[in-house]
């Protein structure tokens, strides 16, 4: 009997579990309406950007009002490379996932000599002027009339529905993306990012370069939210630039503290919350998600003790649980206030 | 001519970030926290306003009573939403604050819904010529009430009992309930104070630039620059940089072709930059600390 | 004038304080002698209303376990923190209009109060307009107690008063602490590490180990306790 208890608890039965669950993933499309599938691409390209959020402030301890701009702007690489300049979907993609990284790394280095209130202004105002900069270069984008980006087509001869096949390619992507971000999360990167936020003098004494590894931190969440962007051109179709707004860079954030504390996955709990909130209120009114949200965020912070700050004292336990072998070696006791 | 008038017009504007950038700093000044929801709360009064007005209210009695309204709101959030926060970190309640926002924004998008509706003046509208030159009632107003707040927010912190405690509730919370002040009451007070200020920004503004949920969040970013520039905790500060946002917004506009009116936007995001690089504290702060 | 019953604090799960029966008349002079973190401060933390306490704490007749600073303050407890709690961006005429702040209706009363304090602490009328951080220790302590004097207290609590203060400095400061006892009939309960000094001025003494009372009389007869004398005293002699 303790032998078996002592399997279905071990890392053994989680990996199964996990790919169990993958393969689940997998199997879905094939049993749901197109609809349902829509959805869920959807809330993989969500659960990705919130992953990018959550290695910055769960991890290095910053604040980003931009997800939703880092979106943006990988969607409009995808978008802009393949249509106005003809690349391969292959190459847009990369491109989405390019040009974010290196603008949050340049983001990054401003951030981190600042403390929480000031990055989250400036972070505000990338957002706010993200919107008029794409109507103005109009040529390139389709301003604010949008631009229409020819989805992929699946394969002749596999017998897949369009919505089967962007499914597919959102999850292998969205697959590739947490790959990433746990080895992000759990390795060498990952440690020095704990470092960073939990004691600066103890990292730099340890010889961690703590400006650069905050901009690095910076730099994974905008790529991260670039590739989602690609996805999202992948399922949608159709850019507007209203779509990356302020607002959803917000309800992100609201989906990571919803979703995103105490494990990792949480980030696919947010992204559900994120995509299917608004399905159910759609009928008493369009504004009622957002209300939901921003309360649901208000609700975390107050009965959360120590609100988002936490989010890395439990996230850290969620990963040295699952490799033991790690072990962040900035001492035991989180810092509560992660705005210096 | 066309100089003077951007000038002109510019400081107008600039009023209007200045009052808001005032609720920011009594509230920076109070509690510690920016809050990043001003804009809303102000957009929202606002809203309060025009319903008055459309029930058949008299313009000048709505706008009064939406202001007071304003001031209970403002209240009711410290007591109710950011106190119980109080303790946390600084961060968690600039969160908190975001969170307001969404609120705030889509409760007005449910009430009133998005289509912008037109808000009347608080006077009739008398214009002024002078050459080329054109000034409207409306501006003067906006700078009147900016006059008119500056030195009451001055008054109220520097000369009278009341903002002695406001100040020391700010500066040593501990202190002070030792020596007899209710904080808790002083914190209040400063949002309301606040939600004020926003309210009347809301309801000069609003007559320009057409009321909808959407109205504040541009004005909010130039109402932070405005008090980056000048000083998070300085009142001077937020009037001086409110004005110069101002005028330098509509210069920028008007004169250098490739930004244009519809990128002006960019000119709050190069100020807040480029102040948090070279002089963080802003020009009449105290010098803050940067996070190492 | 100020009786508690089975008083205890905590700090999150450690509790600090543990069935302090604790009486002040009115008039005297308490000490509270005690090690570091024996809990003299959450003593007065715990009796001025700053944290919250079990047990039961009656001051002037009333139940007042559950009110707080600010409503303490009203009913005539003032309580001069460690470390002085001055407001040190404020001038020194500011931090004493704010210990006014119960009375704030009283203004010719309040007035008369300045006016008595500037006459018979000379330095602080030389530096009413000057930021409190400017001024030094001894002055800093002086504006502390006038301005816990300025909400006419009848129990005044200070913690560590000599705390940093040079030897000639700490003895003028308790002189005048006497001097408010006799001449006003405050009754006072002071926190000192500097037991010698506290012991001369006091009427009564209370000693405090890992946050209950080991030890407690008149004054007189503590002081010359054997077990005091070789742990705060110095021994011999």
């Amino acid at each position: 009997m303790n032998r078996i208890s002592a399997v279905l608890s071990g890392p053994v039965a989680a990996r199964s579990a996990r790919f169990a669950f993958v393969v689940l993933l997998f199997v879905l499309p094939f049993v749901q309406p197109p609809d349902r599938n829509f959805q869920l691409t959807m809330v993989f390209v969500y659960s990705v950007a919130i992953l990018g959020l959550t290695v910055l402030t769960g991890a290095s301890g910053q604040i980003s009002l931009a997800q939703a701009t880092f979106l943006g702007i990988g969607a409009y690489c995808a978008g802009v490379t393949t249509v106005v300049w003809k690349w391969p979907l292959w190459a847009g993609l990369v491109a989405a996932a390019v040009v974010p990284f290196v603008v949050g790394y340049l983001v990054g280095v401003l951030a981190a000599r600042l403390n929480g209130l000031y990055l989250a202004l400036v972070t505000v105002t990338i957002a706010i002027v993200f919107i008029p900069l794409v109507k103005r270069f109009d040529g390139l984008t389709g301003g604010a009339n949008g631009l229409v980006v020819p989805q992929p087509q699946p394969p002749a001869g596999l017998g897949l529905a369009t919505d089967q096949w962007h499914y597919l390619i959102v999850l292998v992507l969205t697959l590739a993306c947490w790959r990433i971000g746990r080895g992000i999360l759990g390795g060498r990167v990952g440690r020095a990012l704990y470092a960073s936020q939990d004691n600066a003098l103890v990292a730099v004494a340890m010889g961690v370069d703590v400006p650069f590894v905050k901009a690095t931190a910076f730099a994974w969440c905008g790529g991260l939210a670039g590739v989602a962007g690609g996805m999202y051109v992948i399922a949608v179709g159709f850019l507007s630039p209203e779509s990356f707004s302020l607002l959803l860079s917000v309800g992100l954030l609201a989906g990571m503290a919803v979703g995103g504390v105490g494990r990792a996955a949480g980030a696919v709990l947010g992204a559900v919350y994120i995509q299917f909130v608004p399905v159910y209120t759609q009928e008493i009114s369009s504004s009622l998600a957002g209300i939901i949200y921003g309360a649901s965020l208000i609700l975390v912070i107050l009965l959360l003790p120590g609100g988002l700050a936490s989010v890395p004292r439990l996230l850290r336990v969620d990963v040295r649980a699952s490799r033991p072998d790690i072990h962040p070696q900035a001492g035991e006791r989180p810092r509560e206030a992660a705005d210096g | 001519m066309l100089f003077l008038q951007q000038i002109t017009d510019g400081v107008a504007t600039g009023a209007i970030y200045a009052s808001i950038g005032l609720a920011l700093v009594l509230i920076f000044r109070s509690t510690g926290i920016a809050n990043f929801a001003q804009g809303e709360m102000a957009m929202f009064s606002t809203f309060v306003a025009w319903q008055l007005i459309a029930w058949g209210l008299p313009v000048p009695v709505a706008a009064l009573v939406a202001v007071a309204f304003a001031f209970v709101v403002g209240a009711a959030t410290e007591r109710f939403v950011v106190r119980p926060a109080e303790g946390g970190s600084h961060l968690n309640t600039v969160i908190l604050t975001f969170g307001l926002y969404l609120v705030f924004n889509e409760f007005a998008a449910l009430i009133w819904h998005s289509t912008p509706l037109s808000f009347p003046t608080l006077a009739p509208e008398r214009v002024w010529s002078v050459g080329g030159w054109r000034m409207t009632s409306s501006m003067v107003v906006m700078v009147g009430a900016l006059v008119v707040e500056s030195l009451a927010v001055y008054l109220l912190l520097r000369r009278t009992t009341l903002g002695l405690w406001m100040r020391a509730s700010a500066a040593n919370p501990e202190s002070s309930a030792l020596v007899g002040i209710d904080v808790k009451r002083m914190l209040m007070l400063g949002w309301g104070l606040a939600g004020v200020f926003g309210a009347i920004a809301g309801i000069l503004i609003a007559p320009r630039v057409f009321l909808e949920p959407n109205m504040m969040s541009g004005i909010l970013l130039y109402a932070f620059a405005a008090v980056i520039l000048g000083g998070l905790d300085s009142v001077l500060g937020a009037v001086v940089g409110g004005v110069l946002i101002g005028v330098i917004e509509n210069l920028v506009g008007t004169y250098v072709t490739v930004i244009g009116p519809d990128l002006k936007v960019v000119v709050p995001l190069v100020v807040i930059v480029l102040v948090l690089m070279l002089r963080p504290a802003g020009l009449f702060g105290a010098v803050e600390r940067v996070r190492v | 004038m100020l009786t508690c019953c089975r008083l205890g604090a905590s700090y999150g799960r450690a509790e600090v304080l543990r069935g302090i029966d604790l009486t002040v008349e009115p008039g005297q002079v308490s000490v509270v002698l005690g090690a570091n973190g024996a809990g003299k401060t959450t003593l007065l933390r715990a009796l001025s209303g700053m944290i919250p306490v079990s047990g039961a704490i009656r001051f002037a007749g009333e139940d007042v376990t559950r009110l707080t600073a600010p409503a303490m303050t009203r009913r005539g407890m003032a309580h001069v923190p460690q470390g002085r709690g001055t407001f040190s961006e404020f001038t020194v005429h500011e931090n004493l209009l704010l210990g006014a702040a119960t009375r704030r209706r009283r203004r010719a009363e309040v007035a008369e109060d300045l006016d008595r304090m500037y006459a018979t602490f000379p330095p602080l009328l030389e530096r009413r307009e000057q930021t409190a951080s400017t001024l030094s220790g001894g002055e800093q302590q002086m504006l502390a107690v006038c301005r816990a004097l300025m909400s006419r207290p009848r129990l005044l609590l200070l913690d560590e008063p000599s705390l940093g203060l040079a030897p000639q400095v700490t003895a003028k400061l308790f002189e005048t602490l006497g001097g408010l006892n006799r001449d006003l009939g405050m009754a006072l309960l002071v926190v000192e590490q500097n037991a010698a000094l506290a012991l001369e001025i006091a009427h009564y003494a209370v000693v405090l180990e890992t946050g209950r009372i080991v030890l407690e009389g008149e004054a007189d007869v503590v002081a010359r306790d054997d077990g005091l004398r070789a742990a705060y005293l110095g021994g011999g002699g």
